[in-house]
């Protein structure tokens, strides 16, 4: 079952517009390794999906995923052969917007020739570019 | 211990703009303060600051002028893809007073518990430490070769170097070899999700948007 939010204060958003950096979510914090988005975009709930499904399998049940975003951001459509009007068209899925530096999957208590492979499959579901980063120790 | 000794330059102009001129011209802007006397805006060279990050040095000599002084990496901030390094902060210590850092811990080797199915789960990955500015140690190694399923490690079983006392409670598990918790992956429509965990305390917020 994709991911999406509970309930909603307003079902229909503006779509927005994306600029900037993350400067919240950048690191890896809760695994070893992590997957990071260089591009601004939307990540729909399906393709965090398959992202997670193909981790799990490329880890063969070592080793632990975790997702770092979540689809808060709905976006409607209207159906096709639609005449103009008659208002904004309905929810038809959800989205997680991200930025350059958000970390969307980390990947933890696997070796790092297991969880390079992993986060290499979910870097083929992503629609954004992605890159490998690991863990930094505080200082 | 390293003591990487580091040239400073001080910077007579301050704020973000000239802050963003000085790292385009290779130079990091660094803060000294502490001991109560006054903060030094500073600047160092772009090799150091990363050296000071890739080898986790925590205790530099900053030489302003030819006098030298003693000080502790406090901070380093890094922009949002982190590569690059913005800024350092640096306290000054005094030799004969006892300092509290956080040091990495470094895990070796592969636990044996892997083998059997478990997941290693790192949970501590630094420690803070109480000690002497001679003796912080870059890092502390911790073999977890022997950690079968269902084992851990906790701060107790550590072995510290002599004059070093970790500041978090002997008791605090720091590695464990998890039973693995999930079925086998199934074969078709990526219905298995008891393997993931959301982390969703962290996840970014809605006021991201527009």
């Amino acid at each position: 079952m994709a991911l999406m939010p509970k309930r909603m204060k307003h079902r229909k958003w503006f779509r927005g517009r994306l600029r900037g950096e993350a400067h919240r979510g950048n690191t890896v914090s809760f695994g070893e390794y992590g997957l990071q988005c260089l591009d601004l975009g939307w990540i729909t709930a399906r393709q965090i999906e398959a992202g997670r499904v193909a981790a799990t399998r490329a880890l063969a049940g070592e080793g632990k995923v975790y997702i770092r975003i979540f689809p808060h951001k709905p976006v409607t459509s209207t159906p096709e052969e639609t005449r103009m009007g008659k208002g904004k068209g309905e929810p038809e899925f959800y989205v997680a917007t991200v930025k350059p530096g958000t970390v969307l999957f980390e990947i933890g208590g696997a070796p790092f020739a297991k969880a390079k492979k992993a986060l290499a499959r979910i870097s083929h579901k992503m629609p954004v570019n992605c890159r490998l980063v690991e863990r930094k120790h505080k200082i | 211990m390293d003591l990487l000794v580091i040239k400073v330059e001080k910077r007579e102009k301050l704020g973000s703009r000239e802050c963003r001129k000085l790292r385009e011209a290779g130079r990091i802007p660094v803060s000294l303060y502490g001991l109560e006397r006054p903060q030094l805006s500073l600047s160092i060279e772009r090799d150091y600051a990363h050296e000071i990050f890739d080898k986790q040095v925590h205790l530099v000599d900053l030489e302003l002028n030819g006098e030298g002084q003693q000080a502790l990496v406090t901070d380093v901030q890094f922009d949002a893809l982190g590569d690059e390094i913005l800024h350092v902060d640096f306290s000054r210590v005094q030799r004969d007073k006892p300092v509290t850092v956080q040091v990495a811990i470094d895990y070796e080797g592969h636990a044996k518990g892997i083998a059997d199915g478990g997941v290693v789960n790192y949970v501590e990955n630094d420690l803070e430490v109480e000690c002497l500015p001679r003796h912080i140690p870059d890092k502390i190694v911790v073999d977890v070769t022997s950690l079968g399923l269902g084992d851990n490690l906790a701060i107790s079983d550590l072995t510290l170097p002599e004059g070093v006392k970790a500041l978090a409670d002997a008791e605090t598990v720091i590695v464990t070899v998890a039973f693995p918790t999930a079925a086998e992956p199934s074969d078709g429509d990526g219905e298995e999700d008891d393997e993931t965990v959301g982390a969703a305390p962290t996840a970014p917020k809605a006021e991201d948007e527009e």
